[in-house]
C-alpha cells in the first residue's frame, strides 16, 4: 500500500457537504454545500460569524456532530498516509470508534466542559490509552503523559492529580491539547483552542502546534474568531458566512486582496494593538437567519457593493489566478465597481 | 477624586488546600495581598497569565467565593458573599462566567433561563412584561429573531450564541457592577464589537460599572480606552494603570512581555518573536516567598529583587510591583517589529 508519491496533497476533503439540524417545529440548515480541501502538512484556519456553521462542518470529520444534527448530502474523505482512501461516511460506529483520537483528534471548543467532571486528569488520559489498547506499559504511559503535560507548560504533578473545577480555564483548554496528542493522530481539529488563554501563552502555544506540525507533518483545522493569529499562524483560510463558505485560498493573499466584501468587513472589524481604534468598525446589520434567508447571495442585506443582479439568485464560487476561490458576482472586482 | 469606592478590594489572599504527600497539605497561594478599589460607572479591565487567578479573583468580587483573608467592601458596607445576608448586595453585582457551557442550567430552555431571575428580582411583573423584556434583551445582544433562540436548550447554540445569553442574562437585572469574565471571546471580531460598544453603551448611559476579564489586550483597548487596566502575574498585580499608558509604555517586565506578544490581525508584519522573557517556565504557587514572583523568567533582575518589594507610582501614575532597576524605560512599540 505504501505509495508516498501519489499521496494526495489534501489529507481530507469536504464534499458539497451538507448538515442539519431537524427539529420539532422546524430544520436548521447549519452547514449547505460546502466543499472545502485541508491540505496534508498545513494548517487551515477557518473563520465566520459565530453560529456560521465552522463547528458543525467540522466535528462532522469525526462523526461528533451534536444531537440531532445529521449530514443531509455530501461526502467526507479522509486519504491517510498509508495512501489509502477512506470515505467517512461508510465507516461503521466501531471502525469511527478506533479512527477519532487515533488519525484525527479534536480539541472541542467546549474544552472548559469536555473533561469529565469526576475523573482526575490522570484518569482520564489513561482511560484513552486503555480504550485504544495502548502498547505502553504503565510506566511509560505515565512518562509519555507528563511529556506531553510539560509541553504545554502545565506543572504536570499537580495537573494530574486534579479534578476539573481545580484548573482555570486556560489550563483546560491545555490539558485538551496535550490530550489530542496523546495518539499520534495524523490530523487534529482546534475549535478556538485559545479563548481563554494570555497572548504570551498562546503564542508559545501556537509556536508550539507550529513546531508539531512542521516537525512531524501533521494537518491541523483550526477554528477562530482570531483574525490575528490567522495572520500569524495559518497557511490556509475559509471564511464562512451563514453555513456557506464565502472564500477560500492562501492566508497572504485572501488578507491582501479582501477580494470578498465579507472577507473585506470581518478584518475591518478587528482592533488591533498598533493604529488608531476608532478605524475599526462592526459589519452593519444582523447575522443572518438561518431560517428566512434572504434571496439571492445572503450577504446582500449587509454587503456596501450590493448590486441588483446579488438579489436575484445566489453567487456561485468562482475561481480566480492564484487559487482564491470566491462566493461573490464581483469576486475580484467587487470594490471598483 | 475623593468618591468612595462602588467596591473595595483590601488585602485579599486566597488559599487553596490540595492533599500532597504524606502527612503534609499543599497550599497553593492563588490570589497574593490584592487590593483594587471599582468606581462607579469605571472600566477597569484585568489582563493576566492563564492561571493567575482572574476567574478567583471575579469570583471574590462577586461573592460567589469567600476569601481567606480579606475584606470586601460594597458600597462601604463590609460584605461576605452570595450565600450569607449580603444577597441583597450581590444582586447589584453580576457575572458572566467565563464558561458558558457550565453556566447555563442544560435542562432549562433559554428562555426559562432569562425569565427566572426577572420573576424572582420582581414578583410583580405580568408574564408579558417579562416577555416584553427578555424580547429587548434578545435585540440588544443581537440574537434575532429571539423565538429562534428562546425554545432551545443551551447545547443547541453555538459557543458565541451562549455567551450573548449570559450577557443578557447579566444585564437583565440592571445592576450596577458586571463582572465579565472572557464574555467574547467566542464571538466573532464583528459582533465583538457590538457587544463591546453595548458594553461601553450601558457603562456610559445608565453608569454601570464593568470589570472586564479578558486575555486580549486589544480587545481591552477598545472598550478601556480612558479605564483602567490591571495586570496580573501569578496571583498579584504587577502593574495597573490607565489603559493608554500602559500599553505605551509598560513598565513592568511581565506586562512588556505581554505587550510584546500580541499579535497584529496582519501576515505581512513581521513582530520581533524573541520576547523579553528569560524563560517559558511557570512560577509556582506554593510556598511563596517574600521576593518577586516574576524573578526565574525576568531579564533584568538583581539581588534586590529577592527581597520584599514595595509598590511604586511612575510618573503617569501607574502603580508597579518592581523596583526597575534595570528595567528599560522606553515603548514597546520600539521593539516591535516593523511593516515590511
Ligand atoms: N444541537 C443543535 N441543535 C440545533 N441547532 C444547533 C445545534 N448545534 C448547533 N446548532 C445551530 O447551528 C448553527 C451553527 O452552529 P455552530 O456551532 O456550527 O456555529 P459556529 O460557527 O461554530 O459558531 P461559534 O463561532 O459561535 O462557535 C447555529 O445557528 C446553531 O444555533
Ligand atoms: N477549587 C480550586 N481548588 C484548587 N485550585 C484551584 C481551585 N480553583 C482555582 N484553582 C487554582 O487557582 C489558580 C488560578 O485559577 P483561576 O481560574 O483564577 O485563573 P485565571 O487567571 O482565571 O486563568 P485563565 O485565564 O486560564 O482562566 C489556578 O492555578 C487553579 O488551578
Ligand atoms: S454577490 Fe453581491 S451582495 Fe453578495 S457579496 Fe458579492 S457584491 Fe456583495
Ligand atoms: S522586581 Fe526584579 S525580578 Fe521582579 S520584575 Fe522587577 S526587575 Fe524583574
Ligand atoms: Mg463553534
Ligand atoms: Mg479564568
Amino acid at each position: 500500500m505504501e505509495n508516498k508519491n501519489i499521496l494526495n496533497e489534501n489529507i481530507a476533503e469536504f464534499k458539497q457537504i451538507s448538515i442539519e439540524y431537524p427539529l420539532k417545529k422546524y430544520t436548521i440548515k447549519a452547514v449547505t454545500n460546502i466543499t472545502l480541501p485541508i491540505k496534508r502538512g498545513k494548517i487551515t484556519a477557518l473563520v465566520g460569524e459565530s453560529g456560521s456553521g465552522k463547528t458543525t462542518l467540522s466535528s462532522s470529520i469525526i462523526r461528533c456532530i451534536s444531537e440531532p444534527g445529521r449530514i443531509s448530502g455530501g461526502d467526507i474523505y479522509f486519504y491517510p498516509k498509508d495512501g489509502t482512501e477512506l470515505h467517512l461516511k461508510d465507516l461503521s460506529d466501531k471502525q469511527m470508534r478506533k479512527f477519532r483520537w487515533a488519525k484525527v483528534s479534536m480539541v472541542f471548543q467546549a474544552a472548559q466542559s469536555a473533561l469529565n467532571p469526576v475523573l482526575t486528569v490522570r484518569d482520564q488520559f489513561f482511560e484513552t490509552l486503555q480504550e485504544h489498547d495502548s502498547p505502553l506499559s504503565k510506566e511509560e504511559k505515565e512518562k509519555h503523559v507528563r511529556g506531553l503535560l510539560e509541553y504545554v507548560k502545565l506543572d504536570a504533578e499537580r495537573v494530574l492529580s486534579s479534578y476539573p473545577h481545580e484548573l482555570s480555564g486556560g489550563m483546560k483548554q491545555r490539558v485538551m491539547i496535550a490530550f489530542s496528542l496523546i495518539l499520534d493522530p495524523e490530523l487534529i481539529i482546534l475549535d478556538e483552542p485559545t479563548t481563554a488563554l494570555d497572548v504570551i501563552t498562546q503564542s508559545y502555544i501556537f509556536n508550539l502546534l507550529k513546531d508539531i506540525n512542521r516537525d512531524l507533518g501533521i494537518t491541523m483545522l483550526l477554528m477562530t474568531h482570531d483574525i490575528s493569529v490567522v495572520a500569524k499562524f495559518a497557511d490556509y483560510i475559509g471564511v464562512m458566512y451563514g453555513g456557506r463558505l464565502m472564500e477560500y485560498g492562501d492566508v497572504k493573499s485572501v488578507f491582501k486582496w479582501r477580494n470578498h466584501p465579507y472577507t473585506e468587513g470581518l478584518i475591518g472589524a478587528t482592533p488591533s494593538i498598533i493604529g488608531d481604534v476608532d478605524l475599526v468598525k462592526p459589519i452593519e446589520g444582523n447575522p443572518p437567519d438561518l431560517m428566512n434567508l434572504p434571496s439571492g447571495c445572503i450577504f446582500s442585506p449587509r454587503c456596501p457593493y450590493c448590486k441588483d443582479i446579488c438579489k436575484t439568485a445566489e453567487p456561485d464560487m468562482v475561481e480566480i489566478d492564484g487559487g482564491l476561490k470566491g462566493k461573490c458576482y464581483f469576486y475580484k472586482e467587487a470594490k471598483n465597481g | 477624586m475623593d468618591r468612595s469606592p462602588l467596591m473595595r478590594l483590601e488585602n485579599i489572599n486566597m488559599v487553596f488546600k490540595k492533599p500532597g504527600s504524606l502527612l503534609k497539605d499543599r497550599n497553593i497561594h492563588v490570589l497574593k495581598d490584592i487590593n483594587l478599589d471599582i468606581y462607579e460607572g469605571e472600566i477597569v479591565a484585568i489582563v493576566g497569565e492563564s492561571g493567575c487567578g482572574k476567574t478567583t479573583l471575579g469570583k471574590i468580587i462577586t461573592g460567589l467565593i469567600r476569601p481567606t483573608s480579606g475584606n470586601v467592601y460594597f458600597n462601604g458596607n463590609k460584605v461576605s458573599g452570595v450565600f450569607s445576608k449580603d444577597i441583597s448586595s450581590y444582586n447589584q453585582v453580576q457575572f458572566i462566567q467565563q464558561d458558558s457551557y457550565a453556566a447555563l442550567n442544560p435542562v432549562r430552555t433559554i428562555y426559562q433561563s432569562l425569565y427566572a431571575p426577572i420573576k424572582t428580582s420582581n414578583r410583580k411583573l405580568k408574564t408579558k412584561e417579562i416577555d416584553d423584556k427578555i424580547n429587548e434583551l434578545m435585540a440588544l445582544v443581537g440574537l434575532l429573531p429571539a423565538e429562534q433562540y428562546l425554545s432551545k436548550y443551551p447545547h443547541q447554540l453555538s459557543g458565541g450564541q451562549r455567551q450573548r445569553i449570559l450577557m443578557a442574562r447579566a444585564i437583565s437585572l440592571n445592576p450596577r457592577l458586571i463582572v465579565a469574565d472572557e464574555p467574547v471571546s467566542m464571538i466573532d471580531v464583528s459582533l465583538r464589537l457590538s457587544l463591546l460598544n453595548l458594553m461601553k453603551e450601558l457603562n456610559k448611559k445608565l453608569n454601570m460599572s464593568f470589570v472586564y476579564i479578558s486575555h486580549d489586550l486589544s480587545t481591552t483597548r477598545y472598550i478601556a480606552r480612558n479605564g483602567r487596566v490591571c495586570v496580573m502575574y501569578l496571583g498579584e498585580i504587577v502593574e495597573m494603570g490607565n489603559i493608554g499608558d500602559v500599553i505605551e509604555t509598560p513598565r513592568h517586565p511581565y506586562t512588556r512581555a505581554l505587550i510584546q506578544a500580541v499579535p497584529v490581525p496582519d501576515p505581512e508584519y513581521h513582530g520581533n518573536d524573541d520576547l523579553p522573557l528569560k524563560s517559558m517556565q511557570l512560577g509556582t504557587l506554593e510556598d511563596r516567598g517574600d521576593g518577586c514572583s516574576f524573578i526565574e523568567r525576568c531579564l533584568y533582575s538583581c539581588d534586590k529583587c529577592k527581597q520584599k518589594i514595595e509598590h511604586v507610582t511612575t510618573d503617569t501614575a501607574q502603580v508597579l510591583c518592581c523596583n526597575l532597576e534595570n528595567v528599560p524605560k522606553q515603548s514597546v512599540y520600539s521593539l516591535k517589529g516593523k511593516k515590511k
